[in-house]
């Protein structure tokens, strides 16, 4: 299932996890909103 | 060189308590059946919405007797030192392990900094990609 534009406040969250968990499962953000991609990289290398 | 230790983040979206307890119990039942460990993090109490719902669920009598001996009570103690000591006592390091973490933003940032702070500290002593956080964001918050 595909949503159309999301809001900032959503976006925020999503960014900082790797997958999205509903009543279907776990899956990949971007299966779920389409159009989103994450704001940044969270690689941290010290 | 070294990685800072993550864990695997995941997120989720629900607007009832009904609708919270009905997505997390099927998970919870599959989680038990693969011998993963359930730690939660609530800061409201689930137990009467989880209560009415496993009554529902098709289960064995035994995998519904795991499921209530999770933590479905509000645990409001956010201080480091709290987390850090269930964290320390509910950890599995043989199995696999999956925190769930359900209340608003700011406990949920809180508690998430906590879990990543103690994971830090101990993480030549813990597998950590043997261990998923999973956030439940109430939608009507937003």
């Amino acid at each position: 299932m595909k949503y159309g534009t999301f809001n900032e406040n959503i976006k925020e969250i999503l960014d900082k996890h790797n997958a999205i968990f509903n009543t279907a499962g776990e899956h990949k953000i971007e299966e779920v909103f389409e159009g989103y991609k994450k704001s940044k990289e969270e690689i941290e290398i010290i | 060189m070294r990685e800072t230790y993550k864990t695997q983040k995941v997120c989720s979206f629900y607007v009832s308590n009904m609708h919270f307890a009905t997505m997390i119990l099927p998970f919870a039942k599959k989680q038990i059946e693969e011998k993963t460990k359930v730690i939660t993090f609530l800061e409201n109490n689930f137990t009467t919405n989880i209560e009415l719902v496993l009554s529902k669920l098709i289960a064995a009598e035994e995998i519904k007797r795991e499921i209530l001996n999770i933590n479905w009570k509000d645990t409001k103690a956010v201080k480091y030192i709290n987390i850090e000591k269930i964290l320390k006592n509910k950890l599995d390091s043989n199995n696999k392990n999956v925190i769930i973490v359900n209340g608003n933003e700011d406990y949920i940032n809180n508690v998430n900094y906590c879990i990543d702070r103690y994971l830090q500290k101990s993480h030549k002593k813990i597998e950590t990609n043997e261990i998923k956080v999973i956030n439940f964001y109430e939608v009507r918050n937003f």
